[in-house]
């Protein structure tokens, strides 16, 4: 019996040969990155990776726990296209082109999404948009989403700073984050905190040593849609600017 | 000559191990394209590090518990979204088995993931629940509690067909 579950829940000889393709092209494709020093790019990468595993905490609660299937359904570079974007999807948000602490918008992108229920059953979807500012070498992100009633930060409100903005509660928090390596545990005391939401926890490809670093993010819901604002390099920006930025684009 | 005998390496890891690996990112995560994803992370995450393994169970350990932390991550909903929004990869074609899932093994899917998780690692792949605490970053107490609850949710779900031993082959 044992034997034949296993062999239920084994991959067919078709995926085998395909994983085992790709890895060894990964593999090829890793060693040439590192060829062509290209650490700066991955790095980007790695900053813009983070700053999605991280948001997962935040923003991940769906009913029944778990999503799937999301794709990428569009993106632009084009400021003037925001709008259409945001009416399509997200009907109703708030953006800016550009922020008083320098910030301007570089690229947009917007997500779909499948919500799975317990038994893996699709019972709806969403779409997000996510627009991406930079500052010279420092970038910011606004992630804005239909509310999905997620109950943080008013279970936890001594995590946040919070100030009202044209009458709109907002919460800042600068979020202890720690990346391991892809073969390391967490300690147990590491794992609680994790668990309740009291830190966050990457497990990070790139890296050989755990490292320490702080999520910077504030965060607000206006007219039925969730804004999330966000960086792991603030550069020189302070919660005050945090808070004025938010400001820009609620009254904008 | 380093070259090939790299590859012949990897492949030998990989056929030593790609079931394994690829069953439980396949129980953690619930969908063969996102095991197929899971499983290439794991290997190329060896690649890149190249560890060294006293044996061929710890090696296994080593597969298993990174397969663990990607899941964990992959699981992670704005992670998933982005990650793919990143890549701008077409998604492969995933042939299904022919044979659908027992019972037993939907109902063991169905259960969340802390009893799905350390069920599969005690029963289907028989490790001692000292080792899958270890593999789990959790007290063996924590284990056998799982166990416990896990059973008696598969037992409910299944009707009562579900005994502790016997139905899992083990224990």
């Amino acid at each position: 019996m044992k034997q034949d579950l296993l062999d239920r829940l084994n991959p067919t000889a078709e995926q085998k040969a395909r994983m085992l393709y790709n890895i060894r092209g990964g593999h090829v494709q890793h060693n040439w990155l590192h060829r062509r020093n290209l650490v700066r790019r991955l790095a980007a990468l790695l900053c813009v990776v983070l700053v999605a595993a991280t948001s997962a905490a935040i923003a991940g609660g769906t009913p029944f726990g778990l999503q799937s299937s999301r794709r990428t359904k569009e993106s632009w570079s084009d400021f003037g296209q925001t709008a259409s974007y945001a009416d399509k999807y997200v009907p109703g948000m708030k953006y800016v082109e550009s922020f008083s602490t320098g910030y301007t918008f570089e690229k947009g992108i917007a997500y779909s999404t499948d919500v799975k229920d317990k038994s893996w059953n699709t019972i709806g979807s969403y779409t997000s948009i996510y627009l991406h500012y930079i500052n010279g070498s420092q970038s910011i992100n606004l992630h804005t989403e239909t509310d999905r009633n997620s109950t943080e930060p008013a279970s936890h409100p001594e995590w946040y700073r919070i100030r009202i903005i044209n009458g709109i509660p907002v919460y800042y928090r600068e979020w202890q984050t720690i990346s391991l390596p892809s073969d390391a545990q967490p300690t147990p005391e590491e794992e609680k905190k994790f668990n309740s939401g009291e830190i966050n926890i990457n497990w990070d490809a790139q890296s050989t040593s755990r490292t320490e670093s702080t999520y910077y993010f504030i965060k607000w819901t206006e007219s039925g849609i969730d804004y999330l604002l966000s960086t792991y390099y603030p550069g020189d920006l302070t919660e005050d600017d945090f808070f004025q930025m938010a400001e820009e684009i609620i009254t904008s | 000559m380093h070259a090939k005998a790299d590859t012949d390496a990897l492949t030998a890891l990989y056929t030593r191990n790609v079931d394994a690996v690829y069953r439980i990112c396949y129980v953690y995560l619930r969908s063969r394209a996102d095991a197929e994803d899971a499983v290439q992370s794991v290997f190329l995450r060896y690649l890149q590090k190249q560890p060294v393994f006293r044996d061929e169970n710890h090696e296994r350990g080593w597969l298993l518990l990174t397969a663990k932390n990607i899941c964990r991550d992959m699981l992670r909903s704005w992670w998933r979204r982005h990650r793919v929004g990143l890549d701008e990869l077409p998604e492969p074609a995933v042939p299904m088995r022919d044979e659908e899932p027992s019972e037993l093994t939907e109902s063991l899917l169905a259960l969340p993931e802390k009893y799905r998780i350390t069920l599969y690692l005690y029963y289907w792949e028989g490790y001692p629940a000292r080792e899958v605490a270890a593999l789990l970053g959790c007290r063996e107490s924590t284990v056998r509690t799982r166990l416990q609850r896990g059973r008696e949710m598969l037992k409910n779900d299944l009707g009562g067909s579900c005994h502790e031993t016997g139905s899992f082959g083990q224990a």
